[in-house]
Parts: C-alpha cells; structure tokens; sequence
C-alpha cells in the first residue's frame, strides 16, 4: 500500500511510506559552513573512488549501469530559548552520504515496480568522516557501494523475475552536468554572540504574561553544501543556504485548552532576516493575539463558504494540488493518480495558473525556501508551469519518466542521506482575474446569505497540513489554522475562533474555488515525503471558496493554572 | 588553549546557580498550598551540569565533533512529615531503590541565568507539590475509610540524617580541541595499516561535571569533576560466528593521566592480535555445569553484577501496594543474620574510600542523591552471613535509616578467607571436574558482557593445557554460585565496572583469581551473525603488492 499524507507545518512534516510503515520526518532546518581551502577536493576523492568502483561492477553479474555518490556537508549553528533564557547554543558539523547503485539498464533496472511494493532505488546511507582525509573517504564510500549493489542485485533479480510489458523506462536519459560554486563563509554570515542576545529578547516578552504557558524562539542557520557525482559524468558542488527563525508560544484558555501559535522567518542568510526592532513588534502581535484567543469561543463543525488568506491558500495548494502532480508517484499502482490522465483537461478554475520555479530566488522581498540550481540528481531545476489557465500541463518530474514525460524537469529531491523522488520546489499560483480583499468579502457575505449561513469563515494563519494520495485510504487533506475569524453577514465585527480545521477532499475543493484575491503571500517551511524532509514555499493569492467543510481540532490541555507566579527577569518573587 | 571558564567566573556563576536554587526552594517552601492541602514538608534540588568536549575519529580523519553544555535539574518534593508523608505507601522506583529523584523534563539554560532556573524548578515543584499532596490526602482518606492508625499499618518513613555541607573547591579545567583533534586522527590511523579489521573507531572526550544539591533541612553540596576518556574499539572483517568485541578504554582525571601514544599503540596492536585479526577460532559448543576458575576483570565483574544488586535493600516489600513489584522476592532483606555466601568470603561497601593504595576509585563518591553523605565502610558480608543491606532514606518502619549507601556500594571490597597459590587452584579446578565426572574444565580471563559471548579457555584434565574457545555465554550465573567458592589468590585487583543496579560506576577490590565449585557455562546464541559476501570491488585499504 502506498500511503501519502503530506504534512507541511512551520514546522512541517509529513508522512508517507511505501508499504508497511508509516515515516514521519520532523522540522529540519539549516546550520552554517566554514570556507575551508581545498573543500572541494572532496569531489575529486569522491569521483575517484566512483570511477574505481565501477570499472569492477560495470563489468560484474549483473552489471551496474549507473551509480551516483552524494554528500551533504552541513555546517551551522542552532540556537534557541525560552521566556529569554538561552536553552541551547551549538555549532553543527556533519556529513550525510548516499549512494545509489542502479542495475540492468535504463529500460528496466532494480527499481522496477513489482508486484504491491514498488522502489524508487533506496540507496544505503551513511555518516561520512568530516575530513577529506582520502582513506576514510573512501573506505565509507567503498563499504556502502558494495551494501548498494548487493542491494540492488537483488531487487533486480526479482524485476526479471516478473517480466512485464510497460514501454515506460525506469531511468531517464539525461544529459551529464559540471557545476561548482563557490564556499560560503559560514561565520561570516553569522555572528553567535549576537545571535544568541537576539533570540533571547525574542522570547523574552511572553514572560510577563502568566496564562502563556510557554515561549521559545530558535534560529537554525545552516550551509548544505552538496557534491554529486556520478558514472554519467555529472559533477555538481552547490550551496543551499538558509536562516530559519521560529517564534513559537502557547496560551492557557479558559476552558484549560493549551493554544499555540507560531511565527517563522526565512532568509538565505542571518543578515537578510528581519530587523529585531521588526521581529519584536510581530512578538507583541503574538502575545496580542494569544489573548484574544484565551477568550475566543470554540468552533463548531461548519460547511460554508470561506476565504483563504494567501499563506493558508498557500499550504492549501502544496496539500491538495502539489502533491498530487509529483510525477513519480503517478507511476505507482497504489497511487490515487488523481491527475495522471488529465493532461491538457481542465483541472482548475481558468483563471488560475500554477507554476513551479526552483530557479526563483525571491518573492517580493521575501526569499525563497524551495531554491536550487541543481536537484539531488544532478538535474538543472527549472521552471515548470504545471497548469496554464486552469488546464493541466505536466508534472513535477524527476528521473523516475511517465508515460509522455520521459525526462526530468529537475525537481528530484531527497533530504540529505535518503533517495531522490519528485518533490515540490517553489509552487506559484497566478490568477489572471485578481480581486480586491473588499470584494472576496462582498462575495463571501453574499453566498453565505445564498446558502442561509449567519457567517463565513476567514482562515488568516496556519500552522501546516496534511495529505493523504494513495488508493487505500480516503484521498483527503487536513489544514491546521491558528488563526480563523468568522465573518458575519449583518455587519458584526469579524470574531475569532479556536479550536478550527480545515478539511476535505481535493476534486470537491477545486470545483468550489470561485475567486482569487490582487494580493500574494508566500507561506515557508519543510515538507517531508518518502524522500525525507525538503524546503518548499508556496506563494498564493488568498482563494475565496464556495464551501468548504471543518471540524474541531484535538484539545491539548494546559495543566492547572499556577499557584505561585512564574519568576521574570528582575521581578521579585 | 581553549581555557574553560575562568576561577573567578566559575565561583560566580556557582554562586548565582546556588542563590537561584535557594530563593525558589525557600518559596515554595513558604508559600506552595492547595486548598484542603498540606504544605510540603520537605524539598530537595538538585542540578548537575556538564561541559566538554568530545570527537570521534576514524581512519585518520574526525567524524563527528561536540562541545556539551548541559544543565539539567531534579527535584524531590515530600508532603506529610518523616513519620507518614505521600510516599509512605508508594515509594517511587529511583535510582537504587528510592524514591524517584530523576532528572525533570526538558533542560534548565546554558548559561548561569538566576531566573531561568528559577522557572525550571517553579514549574517542576508545582507539578510535584501537587501530586504529593492529593496522594498524600489520598493515604489520610484510606486510612480514615478503613478505620486504620498509621502507626499498625506497615509504611514507609523517611529517616532523618545529619544535614551535609560541603563545598568542593573550584575546579579550572581547560582542553585543546585541536590538539586533542590531531591525538584522535593519529590514533585512529594506526587502523588504516590493518585492512583486515572495520568499524574503527576512536574517541575521546573530556568533561567538566558541577553536581549542586540543597534542601530544606539545610544541606548545601557542590562537587565538581573533570574527567578524560580515550576509547578505541574495532573488529576483524572476517566473519567471525560468535565473535566477542573489544574494546580499550582509558579513563583519567587529566590529560597527562593517559597513557603515551606508543604505549597505545601497543595496545591496538594486542587488540587485533587478540581478535584474531580475522583468524577464526574453535567455538565453545556444549553445555557445561561445574568449576571454573576467574581471572581479574571476570571475578570483579562477579561480584559487581551478580552479587552487588542483591545488597541493596527492599524497603518497600513489606507494604501491601508495592507488593506487584518485580525481583522484591530476590532480595536478601529476610535473611540478615544468616548465611548467604561461603565462609571464605567478607564483603563490605566503601563508598567514601576516593582512592585505595593511592589508587582514584572511580566508583566513589561523598554524598548520595539524597544529600546523606557516603560511609567510610559498611560490612555487609561476614565470613559467609550477611550482616546489612545498603540502603537510603526511605525505610521501612522499624528498619534502621540510611546507612551512606544510597548511591550504592560505589566502591565494593571483597577480602577472601580461603587463598591458595594460582597453581593449586589450577590443580583443584582439574579435580573438581573430574570429581564432576566431566571431560575437561574451563578458565575465563575475560569480563563477560551482558548478551554477548565470552571467550574461554578449555583446560584438558590429563595436562592442564589450555585452548582457547570463543562464543561461550555466562548468562544464568546465580548468586547462589558465591556459596561454593573454591578458594582464591592473595593478591587483590581493582577494577572500575558498571553498577547494574543504578547505573554509575562501582570500583571492586576483588581477589585476582577466583574458583567457583559450580557454574553454569552455555554457547553464545549470536543470531545477528551473518556470513557476509566478500566485496567485488578491492579494499582501498589494501595496498598495492
């Protein structure tokens, strides 16, 4: 069985796990590198080796038609805190290799689907030696090609065992690549000591309240530094830079509830995040907002119309649609394969456009998370409009080809030590008939009175969500708001509510967009999928939607208010 | 030179640390109540923090890197009063048997930050004060319902001590991450000369530890400790069916403590030797019951995992709601006075002993997790019958109090009666399995690690020689073993094991040599054993002819 819930959070996540498990893959986030002379050396002692391996398993029983090696070199820093203290201050250092060994030849090779389970050439992973020290390089890469092509012998000889007539080839063919760019300095892109007082007047703030139940800000800075290689001759050493700032606290409701809410940050570098003076503001809006929602009233299930703000039509779009146009997944015959035989059909409202871009580095003045020259099979990224005017174009694809679309468009993608599958990158809704926020509002309050509802919704925050694509479970999604008013038709002040998911399925949600907003919000975060953890954006306009359905969220709860109060920094207690 | 902090820093930051723990602890004291509820009578804090730095090398290059400052805080909150109090029906299971003293959730800041820790132990005091005092009312209720005194019903007290105050002096340690960098690269090189051994793999840390404990009786304990630990360990690539692993571990309290690098080297060098650098040896194959004669680490580690947790006290076996309790029935409480071992041997705990003949006994320490501090001796076995059981503050009504062993023995001495020259214990262990109607007897010279085979070495009855044997297992060996010793050497070891009781080190001084009448040796199921497929592709380790 092949089951796919996506999960994209803040703190995103997501599960999905051919077979008999489920995998989830928690928030990863990015830590810094150092320019060390000579780094890249590390290429040509990586290259080395490839070359010797496969002179022997090229020539072996069965033969290795290709095999690639990857490393990731992450270097950075995480901080965090909590009500001002500092929790953690550590550098990071580490190395992920992996290595895929692929056997018998690009028509059919080992990662043929057979019979329930398919594979999409799970290569063996390892922690590599920091130091490109030659012998301990290759010894690690040695021991693992030898696990990779074991490993693939036998998958393939269960391939040949089960002979079938698919013209569709397991591999691409793709043409081989030289890129380096390069090192990045990683403490000069980020001062600690300073890093370390910043966080803590980010959390400091929500000690003066005493229903916050907790406060914590993290700054996770990292350079994945990325080398390829492969027996195609591709040769890739690539950066992927990335500052992540999360702001996260909770709030104890009346009724005992415990309330999150969040606030994240992304730039490619420390400098670029927002001022302090910026990021202190938003905290006063958090704990402003985190009151409100003390004394907001719990939401009822509801079916009706709502508007989306940009960033939940944003995660909206990753769930529902993103996910479902990721090629590789279209191969498999446990897959739902939503939109495998829509090609060129009309699969959103006309207006509406959506495009994949992992070249664009920005958005406005926000920069963007899902970037890459290169993906994690040496293929260039490029722009894929996936839908023009509401038809279905292509896929997102990576070097597992479909029916009519053999080649990769450079969205094959793995977190650092698993295999590559077609991912998200950065996801672009367009519309062509933009409306103002006025309008999506006249138009929500007059089909709610249409439908007799005393009030709409307005989803202004989210958290994440979740999707599930396979054919054996019910293909829905599940969008985690933390901030959602309802909007009434008699004019009310707009209330906020607690308490609130959005749910649904994706068929039935598309037929009910009905208008897009004149104004674009970019939502940030790491999803993970069979593949593990990947940064991915999602720029939107907000969507006003005809119906959509919730339900009440799980309620946490916050344990009993205090009897003593909490000690705060130059408070006596 | 990277230094650690400085005297000054240190003293301060122990000092802001300390004040944060006593103005909390003082509070909560004053002011914690629940409606309809006792205050808390009693409430420890303790907080331990470490930093250091540690690496792993293999084959000449640094695989991974950390530096570790970590705080972390436990408390102990008591409502009632030391006759009856909320854990007088319920005692927790901690560390050797008390009350739960672990570590709180969620880690305290890195840096010497007053309110912080205040909040860390705010939030955690109020959630155990509440416990303690619903269940201590629970206690009060039950009793009242079944129209019982607390003074007829058998209950748990927790017994007065000597209030501890001890300040250890500040310690300055200081450590050179890249000259300890260049150490680990050069030792884990030696490897790259050995293609028939894998998993190499060298480490190396050192570490700063700062243990502070204050309660509301007064007591005030600061400890600190540095430490070194070089470990090295590998196997051969040959597969080896019931293969055993090594390791060499060597532990310090300073840099200069730790042996040369050519002294090391000699060590590796034995190592692979010793593991048959994929030589495979005769496997251990039957199913043996009779004397077997110990050597060093083997005897001590005896006594550490088969005699030691038996020594402990069972405080709470005698309360009705403990009763569900695992290994209660296993421990001696019952059978003070009488004969638990041979004759020939007397064992006692010295948990205060920090050295023995100028020797650091690892397993040490001054003061336990109750602020009690640690005996100088405690005899628990005499020629044979056992005398006491090692125990902590919370005892058994009518029990005597904590005795200096709430830690455990921490340093465990076993003085033997009954020594003989190793050639006539030789001699005696070939009698004795001939006497056993056995083929041969057995020796082992090495520690046998829990789940894991043992070598061993077969003793023919007609000559005495020995051949080596791997994959033997000493899984079942009982306590009752210890009643019929054979005899031993004069000489004594020390060595430093894990106390499997509570999980700190413990430091035995055992006899050298030791023969046990009758033991029970089995082969070593080693189900993750495979044999592997040799590569297709050459060793880059293997040189070129």
């Amino acid at each position: 069985m092949l089951l796919k819930k996506c999960r994209m959070l803040r703190r995103m996540s997501c599960i999905n796990k051919p077979g008999r498990g489920r995998l989830w893959i928690a928030l990863a986030f990015m830590i810094p590198v150092l320019n060390l002379s000579g780094q890249d050396e590390l290429l040509t002692i990586m290259t080395n080796e490839l070359d010797r391996e496969y002179e022997v398993l090229a020539k072996a029983d069965p033969p290795a038609y290709y095999i690639d090696y990857r490393i990731n070199d992450i270097r950075g820093y995480e901080l965090a805190s909590s009500f001002g203290s500092l929790m953690s201050s550590r550098p990071i250092h580490r190395r992920m290799g992996h290595v895929r060994v692929r056997v018998g030849d690009y028509q059919r090779d080992n990662t043929h689907e057979v019979g329930m389970f398919g594979s999409f050439g799970r290569g063996p992973s390892m922690m590599m030696p920091l130091e490109n020290q030659p012998e301990a390089v290759n010894y690690a890469l040695w021991k693992a090609t030898d696990q990779g092509y074991n490993r693939a012998k036998n998958a393939y000889e269960k391939v040949l065992e089960k002979p079938d007539s698919s013209a569709v080839p397991d591999f691409s063919n793709e043409q081989s690549t030289q890129f380096t760019e390069p090192a990045l300095n990683v403490s000069e892109l980020m001062r600690v000591s300073i890093w370390e007082k910043r966080i803590k007047e980010l959390s400091a703030p929500f000690a003066r309240h005493e229903d916050i139940t907790s406060a914590n800000a993290a700054l996770y800075f990292s350079v994945d530094r990325k080398y390829f290689t492969s027996t195609e001759g591709t040769r890739i050493v690539q950066n992927a830079p990335g500052a992540y700032l999360i702001i996260t606290a909770n709030i104890r409701a009346e009724d005992g509830a415990d309330i999150p809410i969040y606030k994240t940050y992304f730039a490619f570098s420390p400098k670029n995040l927002p001022s302090q003076e910026q990021m202190l503001r938003d905290v006063e809006e958090l704990i402003k907002t985190l009151k409100e929602l003390k004394h907001a009233p719990l939401a009822e299930p509801y079916s009706g119309p709502a508007i989306l703000a940009p960033e939940v039509a944003g995660v909206f779009f990753h769930e529902i649609f993103g996910h479902r146009i990721e090629g590789h997944r279209l191969r498999s015959k446990m897959d739902g394969q939503t939109f495998k035989e829509k090609v060129d059909q009309q699969v959103l409202d006309g207006s509406l456009s959506v495009t994949s871009d992992p070249g664009l580095k920005t958005m406005g003045n926000k920069d963007l998370i899902g970037t890459y020259q290169y993906d994690d099979e040496g293929v260039k990224g490029q722009r894929v409009k996936v839908v023009e005017d509401g038809k279905l174009k292509t896929f997102l694809m990576s070097r597992s080809p479909l029916d009519h679309f053999k080649k990769s468009n450079g969205h094959g993608r793995a977190q650092a030590g698993m295999s590559p599958v077609s991912r998200q990158s950065n996801l672009i809704i367009e519309t062509s008939k933009p409306v103002s926020t006025e309008e999506l509002r006249k138009a929500l309050i007059a089909e709610c009175k249409k439908q007799n509802k005393e009030y709409g919704y307005y989803f202004a925050e989210v958290t994440g969500g979740f999707t599930f694509t396979d054919r054996y479970s019910t293909n829905s999604f599940n969008i985690m708001p933390t901030r959602v008013y309802r909007v009434f038709v008699d004019g009310r002040p707009d209330q906020l509510v607690r308490g609130v998911a959005l749910i649904g399925t994706p068929l039935a949600m598309f037929a009910e967009i009905a208008a897009a907003g004149d104004e674009t919000g970019t939502f940030t975060g790491i999803c993970g999928a069979e593949s593990g953890g990947v940064p991915v954006s999602a720029t939107s306009p907000a969507l006003y939607v005809r119906r959509i359905e919730t339900q009440k969220m799980v309620k946490r709860e916050s344990g009993e208010k205090p009897l003593l109060k909490r000690p705060v920094n130059g408070e006596e207690n | 030179m990277l230094p650690g902090l400085n005297n000054l820093q240190a003293q301060s930051d122990r000092e802001i640390v300390l004040k944060a723990m006593e103005d909390e602890l003082e509070r909560s004291m004053n002011d914690l109540m629940l409606d309809d509820h006792d205050r808390p009578f009693f409430i420890s804090y303790r907080v331990f923090e470490t930093s250091g730095f540690s690496l792993t090398a293999t084959l000449g290059a640094i695989s991974t890197r950390n530096r570790t400052p970590l705080r972390r805080g436990s408390v102990r909150l008591i409502v009632g009063d030391y006759d009856f109090n909320d854990e007088s029906f319920t005692q927790g299971m901690g560390y050797a048997g008390q009350p739960n003293t672990g570590f709180l959730r969620g880690s305290m800041p890195v840096e010497a930050d007053y309110y912080g820790i205040r909040r860390h132990f705010w939030q955690s005091t109020e959630e155990m004060y509440r416990r303690a005092a619903k269940g201590f009312k629970g206690h009060k209720t039950k009793l009242e319902k079944e129209g019982k005194r607390i003074e007829d019903t058998p209950h748990l007290v927790f017994s007065k001590v000597p209030v501890a105050s001890y300040e250890s002096p500040v310690l300055e340690v200081s450590w050179n991450e890249e000259a300890m960098a260049k150490r680990a690269r050069e030792i884990s090189a030696i490897f790259l000369d050995y293609p028939e051994m894998e998993n190499s793999r060298v480490y190396y840390a050192v570490s700063h530890d700062r243990e502070y404990f204050i309660s509301s009786e007064g007591a005030r304990i600061v400890e600190e400790e540095a430490s070194v630990l070089l470990s090295i360990s590998a196997s051969p690539v040959r597969p080896v069916p019931n293969f055993v692993p090594k390791q060499l571990k060597y532990e310090a309290s300073s840099f200069d403590q730790l042996p040369t690098d050519d002294e090391i080297r000699e060590d590796i060098i034995e190592m692979i030797a010793k593991l048959g650098g994929g030589t495979e040896i005769a496997q251990f194959e039957d199913s043996y019951e009779g004397p077997v004669l110990f050597y060093d680490k083997s005897v001590a580690n005896l006594f550490a995992r088969q005699m030691i947790p038996r020594l402990n006290a069972s405080e709470s076996a005698g309360i009705e709601e403990n009763s569900g309790y695992s290994n209660r029935s296993k421990q001696l409480d019952h059978k003070i006075g009488k004969r638990v071992t041979s004759r020939g041997l007397t064992v006692s705990a010295l948990p205060g002993a920090q050295t023995y003949r100028g020797q650091k006994m690892k397993g040490a320490y001054r003061y336990d997790l109750e602020g009690v501090k640690a005996t100088d001796s405690l005899l628990l076995i005499e020629k044979g019958y056992l005398k006491e059981l090692m125990r902590g503050r919370t005892v058994l009504k009518g029990s005597p109090g904590a005795n200096g062993t709430g830690l455990g023995a921490g340093v465990l001495s076993v003085i033997s009666h009954d020594i003989r020259p190793e050639a006539e214990l030789k001699r005696m262990l070939i009698e004795l399995a001939e006497d056993e109607g056995l083929e041969y007897a057995l020796i082992i010279r090495e520690m046998p690690v829990l789940g894991r085979g043992v070598n061993v070495y077969k003793v023919s009855l007609e000559d005495g020689s020995e051949t080596l044997l791997g994959g033997a297992s000493l899984n079942d060996l009982k306590f009752n073993s210890f009643r019929k010793l054979g005899g031993t050497s004069s000489d004594r070891t020390v060595h430093h094991l894990p106390d499997s009781f509570n999980g700190r080190s413990v430091s035995v001084i055992a006899p050298a040599i030791m023969l046990l009448e009758d033991v029970e040796v089995e082969p070593y199921q080693n189900y993750g054993a495979r044999k592997r497929k040799e590569p297709l592709v050459k060793n880059p380790l293997v040189k070129e002819d």
